[in-house]
């Protein structure tokens, strides 16, 4: 077994897939790269992180397909050919453009197995990018997860690691509904041991990281990192956290998140998006409705505060949740 | 207690390498009784206690809060109140200098896992140490190379040794196409001895490796030296049906977890980074299917194919048994006049080569003697 990067993991994912399945292909800007433009360079890109590179070279331009920039065609094309019989995998380059492909993931590929009473399916794959920390400032920065995960008919994925990275989205690409995966920014570079064989994780079963008995910290994507910087920091002071990550937001793992906090009594939840209706309001919520009599002191939610993300290095450094946050509101909930 | 002591990292699983010291809970000079919280490490997966492992002073933190460690580095030192610094301070040097000297020629001769092409089947193996002798191990159902990480060191200083991944487990294909039955993965074992160079082994097989290894003698017996059975499937007792359905149907880490405690007289042995490890390979493609298919195979096995198996068998041959094994119960029906002796641990149940790793490799080590 090898060492590989979140890119990496995500590559071979998607080269496996492709390989074992002819029905996979992938659609975006600069996936192939150049092609149709002035170079007339093949596979020049991968995408804007590098993700894809290499793959038109294997399969082709039929089935890495670059596309104009426009979301709505890209979205719906994937919709449509998802509709016919293919797998694509779309990449929407950054989570922010949702805003002009919407109807086609939320009202289209979100209801179709639905409205048609289970005789049509959507086997798509939208891959996108989230999170701040590159400067990209307010337009290519945001954490945008809660918005997918607050319609039904979507699975929304959340890889923190490169390990997770490429079994989710494996299982993701086989799944025969439409599932928004997405990418941190920051943890292209994220280094785990990774199998060379395709390997499966199942949707809706939490990864706890660590375990402890004192207080649950559940943290999502990049998150995950700084809740365990946090539960590192606290336990030198004797404090086990236990950290969980959900991995997915929809399906979310209840079970997992309730057993915990019937063991510690504490909850902190760290996610990088705005607050409101957000994924750490609705954990806090399962807790205080399925878990109220467990808990020992109240829940702490421990996320960006309710603005657009600043474009200033120093202003977005306070902007993202670190782990001194975490680490003073898990000092908080043990001393109630 | 006379003696100095040496507390060492521990290696918690199989892919532990090192640890972060992250809190100390008895200070130098003071006493500290067996089984006592004395340090708390940290691995990517864990934070655990170690603890005591026998009352004395203890003399000497060695590794610093934050400091990570390689796993097998001396962190402490216990001794009595007797025992002189200097002798402690002697002690310490030493074992620190030769640490030094261990640690490359580890690097040199500890090496990964190897890969072998049989034509339709690619099998893991992994050698480690040298002699005339080699000693090839044999998993069992579910199981991978690394159940021998305790026994596989100990008989490495001694002879050489290759622990396989049988088809279907571990880093070998999950492919099971072309195997109908268990005699046919001994003919593959078989064949991957040819691969391997090996004229002859002495064999060493848990539960399904066990028949597996059995099988193998009765059908090349002359290149067979001996043979180690830990908890063998076929030898009067049937493999556990409740045990192979859970095992191949869990699928979520609790109902690993439930499945992994019935191998064990310990449950709390189960670590997570066990249950990790079996979840990683479940998830692999193929995995599943090739673990129902074994499981069906196991499960229409004669409960005698086994002994039947090894009933002309001239050389050596050794049961070993954990008294708690629920999954392929001690049977009373191991009385053939070919089998040397059987080994009952009181401490084991069905994975007593992880449970009472000296023991087993022990028991490996007699039987070996006793085939030359």
């Amino acid at each position: 077994m090898a060492k590989k990067t979140y890119r990496q993991a995500i590559n071979e994912a998607l080269r496996q897939e492709m390989a074992r399945d002819a029905d996979v292909v992938i659609i975006g800007e600069d996936v192939a790269g150049g092609q149709g433009g002035s170079a007339g360079v093949l596979d020049a890109y991968g995408g804007v992180m590098g993700v894809t590179k290499g793959l038109v070279g294997m399969f082709g331009p039929e089935r890495v397909i670059d596309t104009p920039i426009s979301e709505s065609a890209i979205i719906g094309m994937a919709v449509g050919a998802a509709n016919t019989g293919l797998r694509p995998v779309a990449e929407l380059m950054f989570v922010d453009f949702l805003g002009v492909c919407f109807d086609q993931l939320f009202n289209q590929a979100a209801k179709v197995r639905y409205m048609f009473g289970g005789k049509a399916k959507t086997p798509m794959v939208m891959r996108s990018m989230i999170g701040a920390g590159l400067c990209a400032a307010a337009q290519h920065s945001q954490t945008l997860h809660p918005i997918f995960t607050h319609v039904p008919g979507l699975k929304v994925v959340m890889p923190s690691g490169a390990y997770d990275a490429k079994g989710l989205l494996i299982e993701a690409i086989r799944d025969d509904d439409p599932v928004i995966f997405l990418e941190h920014k920051a943890l292209y570079e994220q280094i785990e041991e990774v199998p060379d064989e395709p390997y499966m994780i199942p949707f809706g079963e939490a990864n706890i990281i660590l375990d402890g008995g004192d207080v649950t910290v559940v943290a999502l994507s990049n998150m995950v990192h700084v809740a365990l910087a946090a539960a590192r920091s606290v336990a030198k002071d004797g404090v086990r956290a236990e950290v969980i990550d959900p991995r997915t937001t929809s399906p979310l793992d209840e079970d997992t998140i309730l057993e915990s906090v019937a063991k510690t009594g504490r909850l902190v939840i760290v996610d990088e998006s705005p607050p409101r209706c957000s994924l750490a309001a609705d954990i806090a919520a399962l807790a205080v409705t399925k878990a109220f009599r467990d808990l020992k002191a109240p829940v702490e939610m421990i996320t960006a505060p309710h603005t657009p993300v600043p474009f200033a290095p120093s202003l977005e450094r306070l902007y993202i949740p670190g782990a001194d946050a975490v680490t003073q509101a898990v000092r908080r909930v043990l001393q109630s | 207690m006379t003696a100095i002591h040496p507390i060492v990292l521990p290696k918690w699983g199989l892919s532990m390498e090192e640890g972060t010291i992250i809190a100390w809970h008895a200070e130098e000079g003071g006493f500290i009784s067996k089984g006592a919280d004395l340090v708390d490490i940290e691995t990517p997966k864990i934070t655990n206690t170690l603890e005591a492992p026998l009352s004395g002073v203890l003399r000497r933190r060695i590794a610093e809060i934050g400091g990570t460690y390689p796993c097998g580095s001396l962190i402490a030192v216990l001794a009595d109140a007797g025992v002189s610094d200097a002798e402690i301070n002697t002690y310490i040097s030493a074992r620190q200098a030769s640490a030094g000297i261990t640690d490359a020629s580890e690097e040199a001769s500890d090496a990964d896992p190897q890969t072998l092409d049989l034509g339709g089947h690619t099998l893991r193996y992994l050698v480690r140490g040298e002699g005339e002798a080699t000693v090839l191990l044999l998993h069992g159902f579910g199981g991978d190379l690394g159940n021998w990480m305790f026994v596989q060191p100990k008989l490495a200083e001694h002879v050489r040794t290759i622990a396989l991944d049988l088809p279907g487990h571990g880093g070998s294909d999950k492919d099971l196409s072309g195997i109908a039955s268990l005699s046919d993965l001994a003919d593959l074992v078989l064949r991957a001895m040819d691969g391997m160079g090996l004229a002859n082994a002495h064999v060493v097989g848990h539960s399904m490796g066990g028949l597996i290894a059995a099988l193998m003698a009765e059908r090349q017996p002359q290149r067979i030296l001996s043979l180690t059975l830990v908890s063998p499937a076929g030898f009067g007792s049937p493999v556990s049906t409740s045990f192979l359905d859970a095992f191949v149907l869990a699928r979520k880490r609790s109902e690993v977890a439930l499945a992994a405690a019935q191998l064990f007289s310990d449950p709390t042995l189960v670590s997570r980074d066990m249950i990790d490890a079996l979840l990683r390979y479940k998830r692999l493609d193929g995995a599943a299917e090739a673990l129902s298919t074994l499981a069906e195979l196991l499960k229409n096995t004669p409960t005698a194919q086994g002994l039947a198996a090894i009933a002309d068998f001239s050389r050596p041959v050794t049961l070993v048994w954990g008294a708690a094994d629920s999954i392929v119960p001690l049977s009373p029906a191991q009385s053939l006049p070919v089998i040397r002796e059987v080994i009952v641990l009181d401490s084991a149940a069905h994975m007593a080569h992880l449970e009472a790793a000296d023991a087993v490799a022990a028991a490996i080590q007699r039987n070996i003697r006793s085939a030359s």
